[in-house]
Order: structure tokens, then C-alpha cells, then sequence
């Protein structure tokens, strides 16, 4: 786990929470790496997620936190640098790479994450995975969207929406 | 790979509907009802306006493809729009929309070029004397305000959006008459010339 020195814990050790998945699974996190997450940081600043307690999240559960997370530790040490004027184009490369492999995964992942990162509001992880949802989404016909997406077929009636709407806009498929 | 459909709330579906390029929003207007309900929704074409790159707008004639003798001056009206700042397609412009010459209205050799303003990601174009044509530069749907008096001096006051209708609205005077006049045509019920459904811009 990454360890930035510039925690403000006691002794130079970062403060460290607790959170508690859906299914009962313990995550321990830098409190700076968990307050990537709007909705934690207010009970963190308030003191909570620390010792035996725990914070419980019964709406994520332990596979979808633990990649949460692995996002928020890799991202913590820039946002505590507030947008980080002094990293180097080398740190912003390196987390370029990261998000684009982070994202690479099956598509139900991605969903779960998305939900997770929209409970959480963690504002960067709702936008990478938002933004590769769009990069799948880009460039196909409405029927490929839906396969794409998982949706079930379409009934008559919205077929015939679907084709009249091709048909009025047609220079959007061209 | 068959996939599992997983039901995404209307907030999420936004985040990655804003994301999409103006020809993609459309095709996604095709995907399902809601879908649609979701980018037709105007605080998603703000949210959508506010994330298009940098674009010039440009206007210029066309040769109408009418006959010649239906109207002496009779050039088309094309607006398009050229990025300014895109890595996608540089500097190829992209036609916004073609207003045609008429006999009954044309905006003639006006000195009035093309002035624009924008509310809420809808233009309103004033493309001649007393002629305004409302446009979603997303989907290139627009419409043309009703007729203000072409004899008559006008000063517009504002270009805004009709809560309660739903309506994009021009104020302006016309011929120092101190009452204000309202010109809409409902952004809701944008339509192109020549075809009569109305539908949402």
C-alpha cells in the first residue's frame, strides 16, 4: 500500500479508518486516501472510521470497494497536493496509465464502480469510468448501444421509434 | 459475451450521456424512452453545451437550388460552425443549418451579417433585419421566430428560457413603442422549415 509521508497523523504515521463492506469484509485505509470520497470525508473529518468502529457501506460490496479503494490510494497523493502544481509530467503519465488500465475490465465491474463512485461521490472515479462507458457508446448505431449495454430487445413500438428517429436524423449515422 | 443489463439511475446514465460528442447524443435520443427523456432534459443540454469545445460560427450564401426567377436575390442562408480548438476534426466545419431564400422573407445583402447569443445552450440567431432563427447547435434543430414587423427598428432586450412553457423567448421592441413585444417559438416545439411536427430541440 502506498504510504505518502506527508500525512498530518501523529508521529509521522498516516491516520488510518476502517470501513466495512456490504458483506461484512474490513478494509483499513489512509484516512487521506478514503477522503477522495465527499461522503467519507465529512464523517472522517468528524472524527469517525477510526479505532474498532468502522464505517459500514451496506451499499458496496468487497470486490467493488477493494478496487475503489486501489484507485483512491493511487490517487491520494495528488489530490493532497491540491491538483498538484509541482508533480511532474512523469507522476501525470504514470497515473494516466493507471486509470487506463484501470478501467479495462469487465463491463458488470465497471457498473459496479460506477455506482460505488456516484454513493461515494468520488468526483474523479465517477468521471474516468463515465468517460469509458461514453468511449463504448461512441460511434455505434442505436441497436448496438443496447447490445453493448446489455439491454434487453427492443418491443415493436420502440423499434418503430428507433427507426423513425434514424430516419429523421439521418446525417447522425452517417 | 452476453451481457447482463444492470439498471443505471437517471444521474449516472447523465454523467455518461454529457460525455458524448452532439452526432452520438442524438443516436443515444434513439436508444430507449428514457434515454430520451434524459438529453432532451434542458439542464442536460447546458451541462452538454458546457462541455463543447471552442467553435467559430460562421455564416455565408448558398446558391439556392430554387429557380432563379422565384426571387432576384435568392441566396441561401448556411451557418456553420468551425472548431476552433478541436483535436477531433480540425478546422472542418460543419453545416448548422440552411435557411432558405424566400419570396415572402429573405435576408437579402443585409449589413446585419450574423449575431448570436446563447441561453443555455440554444442560439438565437438574428441572420437578417427582424429575422431570428432559434437553433440546438446539438441536434441542428431550429425554427424561426414569428415575423417582427420588417419595416420597424428593433431593439432586443433578451434571449431567455420561459419556465413554465418551456419556451425559449426573444424580448424586444419594435418602433419605440414602449410595450416590450415577446417573440417565441418554443425550443420545445423546434421545427425545421418546410415540415410541420413540432418536437424538442
Amino acid at each position: 500500500m502506498a504510504a505518502p509521508e506527508s500525512g498530518d497523523g501523529n508521529n509521522g504515521a498516516a491516520r488510518m479508518v476502517t470501513l466495512i463492506s456490504s458483506d461484512n469484509t474490513r478494509f483499513e485505509v489512509e484516512a487521506a486516501a478514503a477522503s477522495l470520497s465527499q461522503t467519507l470525508q465529512l464523517t472522517i473529518l468528524d472524527g469517525g472510521g477510526g479505532g474498532g468502529d468502522g464505517i459500514p457501506l451496506p451499499n458496496v460490496d468487497s470486490a467493488t470497494l477493494s478496487k475503489v479503494l486501489e484507485y483512491c490510494i493511487k490517487h491520494a497523493p495528488a489530490a493532497a497536493n491540491g491538483g498538484a502544481p509541482n508533480a511532474t509530467a512523469v507522476d501525470r503519465a504514470e497515473l494516466e496509465r493507471f486509470d487506463n488500465e484501470f478501467v479495462n475490465i469487465d463491463q458488470s465491474v465497471l457498473y459496479s464502480l460506477i455506482m460505488a463512485a456516484h454513493n461515494l461521490e468520488i468526483e474523479g472515479l465517477q468521471s474516468l469510468v463515465a468517460k469509458k462507458v461514453a468511449d463504448m457508446i461512441k460511434g455505434k448505431s442505436p441497436m448496438e448501444i443496447r447490445r453493448t449495454l446489455g439491454f434487453p430487445d427492443p418491443t415493436p413500438e420502440e423499434q418503430a421509434e428507433m427507426n423513425a428517429h434514424m430516419l429523421e436524423y439521418g446525417w447522425a449515422y452517417e | 459475451m452476453p451481457q447482463v443489463h444492470v439498471y443505471l439511475p437517471d444521474d449516472i446514465v447523465t454523467e455518461i450521456l454529457v460525455r458524448l460528442p452532439g452526432e452520438s447524443v442524438l443516436r443515444a435520443r434513439a436508444v430507449s424512452r428514457s434515454w430520451r427523456r434524459i438529453t432532451t432534459d434542458p439542464a442536460f443540454i447546458v451541462a452538454h453545451a458546457r462541455r463543447r469545445p471552442l467553435e467559430l460560427i460562421r455564416r455565408n450564401r448558398v446558391r439556392s437550388a430554387r429557380p432563379p426567377d422565384r426571387h432576384p436575390d435568392g441566396d441561401d442562408i448556411a451557418v456553420n460552425t468551425i472548431p476552433v480548438s478541436g483535436h477531433d476534426v480540425a478546422g472542418r466545419p460543419r453545416r448548422l443549418m440552411r435557411y432558405p431564400c424566400s419570396t415572402k422573407r429573405t435576408p437579402g445583402r443585409s449589413p446585419h451579417g450574423l449575431a448570436v447569443v446563447s441561453c443555455d445552450g440554444v442560439l438565437l440567431l438574428k441572420i437578417g433585419h427582424g429575422i431570428y432563427l432559434i437553433c440546438n447547435p446539438v441536434t441542428r434543430q431550429w425554427a424561426e421566430l414569428p415575423e417582427v414587423h420588417s419595416s420597424s427598428f428593433v431593439l432586443e432586450f433578451g434571449f431567455y428560457r420561459h419556465q413554465p412553457s418551456g419556451e425559449h423567448r426573444l424580448l424586444c421592441r419594435c418602433n419605440n413603442v414602449l410595450r416590450p413585444s415577446i417573440r417565441s417559438h418554443g425550443a420545445s416545439a423546434c421545427k425545421h422549415r418546410g415540415r410541420g411536427q413540432g418536437r424538442r430541440c
